[in-house]
């Protein structure tokens, strides 16, 4: 997101292509957020599991990404090791959150605690393995640009669009329209039900750690050819994934394909025409407000928010 | 759901008593304040150590509106490390001015205030959303603490801050005894709230809402209770933080420290009387003495979180519990045996 200022080229130039290039870069943002949110979405709608570790998984898979972009391979050796490292994450911590569930339920608490704990591990090795200095990915496409009036968008950022579409039409057609989409639905909407149909839950909870995580890897290395990636970056890309899954409804993934990009255009602009602190601030403002206004999301689904 | 909360409540030992036991309330106090006094008066530890116990207690203190929160009404909150800030930044603006009484008293009241417009807000929701919704609580706040420079100084914090001193003791003494004695104070206040209505109230929404919303209680106005005391507490902590490192800084109220004081009551067991104690000996001291594992610690910490959460979910009580069930399986054991042989009929 710092490139929005370092691209921002001054001269003669008519406001409103200003602004179409401000909401151009917010929407490869928003790409962005709906991706993290996306993978968010997947756990939930899969498993009925928040996962506050899904900014770490993100960059998981762009740190490693960036290790073997950097050792000299190529920028789809990379994607393929990212998916294929947090794949086994995914894999690891399907099966640690499976374990307890051959018992009983999970409370609230401790899948927050649980997951958090996730969260702390994962960036401190991560930290620990990959140094706490900012890597970049050379994006594919680093010399295209989008000429918009006299400023020139990165292709990247339509990449991460893209990105993002096919990814949610990959889940929607896994959730709708396969055998395995119908269990993982069921295990969300009750385990006990579920397991009582006949559903190998343990089974179910892996596949959508796993596919989570993979979703959130190749997230991860889309954004770390915009945005320079630490092991803390973590936080930021969990909260903001999380907005843009609340802003469009936590068991909706086509509101997180829109509630994304929302969030990132309201960043962008709120970045170019008033300042920083603004910018840091829309995220959780506005994941503040989704939950005051309108709990369900903008896309209400039938998922309830309410109790009291 | 009923499940967990059957596995907490213990089902396979009988009540001991219906009614908790009162005597608690004076006796847990009692004995915090006299292991603080024998810790200053007899054990003397080395300055580090002081430092450490003190950061201990302040955190045990800062948890126990946490474990209520957690513990009683099920409800998780990872924000609160913004109270810490509101109690910490009003001592670091108001002790030097007003007096040391009406730092600590502000800091207290902003907290409480806040957390009954957050909890009024944000309590009516389901306690998933509540989490994410404390989760962007706590990194807005963290945004104003970097940003409000007049009343922050933002990154550069505010330093050169004063304690209260207490005649005799030096300054981390003073602030460990001071410590003490608040943490009895909550201590005090936990365990009456426990076996008073109100408590009691609180404690059936946890294990079943609908439940209890059939008897007239209100779910939300009894969470925001909680909440209001889970923010007290923490602003009392903040303020004794600033003392014992002299300084207020926005990195001291980070998310990680919200999640540390989450992570607190969870160790020790949720609701349980020792939890943040207990809990906080594990996660605040236990690091400082497992510096040869360097920068694994962290990951360490961190693996034990998760672990606690997906396989003892019960926390320290938990193990507590094994083993005093095991304790008395063995001795009923043992008693039949030499009852059989003696030939008495059992």
């Amino acid at each position: 997101m710092e490139q929005v200022r370092e691209r921002r080229v001054h001269g003669d130039h008519g406001q409103v292509t200003e602004l179409a290039y401000f909401v151009v870069i917010g929407l490869g943002i928003g790409a962005v957020y709906a991706l993290s949110g996306l993978g968010i979405v997947t756990l939930f709608t899969g498993s009925g599991l928040l996962n506050f570790a899904q900014g770490d998984l993100m960059v998981l898979g762009a740190l490693t990404a960036a290790g073997v972009a950097g050792s000299g391979h190529g920028y789809v050796a990379a994607l393929g090791a990212a998916i294929a490292v947090t794949g086994i994450a995914g894999l690891l911590l399907g099966g640690l959150f499976a374990l307890p569930l051959r018992q009983r339920g999970f409370d609230i608490d401790v899948v927050v605690i649980g997951t958090l704990g996730v969260a702390i591990t994962m960036t401190n090795l991560l930290g620990i393995w990959f140094g706490r200095e900012p890597e970049r990915i050379e994006s594919p496409v680093a010399s295209a640009t989008i000429p918009i009036g006299n400023f020139f968008a990165p292709m990247h950022y339509a990449l991460m669009l893209v990105g993002a579409v096919v990814v949610f039409f990959g889940m929607r057609l896994l959730m709708r329209r396969t055998d395995l989409g119908l269990q993982l639905r069921a295990v969300a909407a009750g385990v006990s039900a579920a397991r009582d149909s006949g559903v190998r839950i343990v089974r179910m909870l892996i596949v959508s750690w796993l596919i989570a995580a993979v979703v959130g890897g190749a997230a991860g290395v889309l954004v770390a050819s915009v945005v320079p990636v630490v092991p803390e970056s973590a936080t930021m890309l969990g909260v903001n994934g999380f907005s843009a899954a609340i802003l469009g409804g936590l068991a909706n993934p086509f509101g997180v394909l829109i509630g994304g990009p929302i969030l990132g255009v309201t960043e962008s602009l709120s970045g170019a025409y008033l300042n920083e602190t603004v910018r840091q601030a829309v995220a959780p403002v506005v994941l503040l407000a989704t939950l005051l206004l309108r709990p369900r999301g903008l896309f209400a689904s039938r998922a309830k928010a309410r109790t009291v | 759901m009923t499940a967990t909360a059957l596995s907490l409540v213990d089902s396979a030992r009988p009540a001991r008593a219906v009614i908790p036991a009162r005597h608690w309330r004076w006796t847990q106090p009692a004995l915090v304040i006299v292991a603080g006094v024998l810790m200053l008066g007899v054990v003397r530890p080395a300055v580090f150590d002081l430092r450490v116990f003190t950061l201990v207690v302040i955190y045990a203190l800062a948890a126990v509106g946490l474990n209520v929160l957690v513990g009683f009404t099920g409800v998780v909150s990872i924000a609160n490390a913004m109270f810490l800030a509101v109690g910490g930044y009003a001592w670091a603006r108001l002790a030097d001015a007003y007096g040391p009484g009406i730092a600590l008293v502000s800091g207290l009241v902003i907290a409480v205030v806040l957390a009954l417009v957050l909890g009024l807000l944000l309590l009516r929701l389901e306690a998933y959303y509540f989490a994410v919704a404390t989760l962007a609580v706590g990194s807005f706040a963290t945004v104003v603490m970097r940003n409000w420079t007049s009343v922050t100084n933002s990154d550069a914090g505010i330093i050169g801050l004063g304690y209260l001193p207490v005649p005799g003791l030096t300054a981390v003494q003073s602030v460990f005894f001071l410590g003490i004695i608040l943490l009895a104070f909550a201590l005090y206040f936990q365990e009456t709230l426990r076996t008073s209505s109100v408590g009691l109230a609180l404690l059936s929404t946890r294990f079943d809402a609908p439940g209890s919303q059939a008897l007239g209680i209100g779910i939300a106005q009894s969470r925001i209770i909680a909440f209001a005391f889970s923010a007290a507490t923490a602003a009392l902590g903040g303020a004794l933080m600033v003392q014992l490192t002299g300084g207020a800084f926005p990195d001291q109220f980070s998310i990680t420290h919200s999640i540390s004081l989450l992570v607190i009551p969870i160790i020790g067991g949720r609701g349980w009387r020792w939890a943040t104690i207990v809990g906080a000996l594990v996660v605040i001291a236990l690091p400082e003495y497992f510096r040869f594992l360097d920068e694994y610690r962290l990951v360490a910490y961190g693996v034990l979180v998760t672990l606690v959460a997906l396989f003892v979910p019960g926390g320290a009580r938990q193990l507590v519990t094994w083993m005093d069930t095991a304790w008395r399986r063995g001795v009923s054991h043992l008693r039949r045996k030499t009852t059989s042989t003696s030939g008495a009929p059992a």
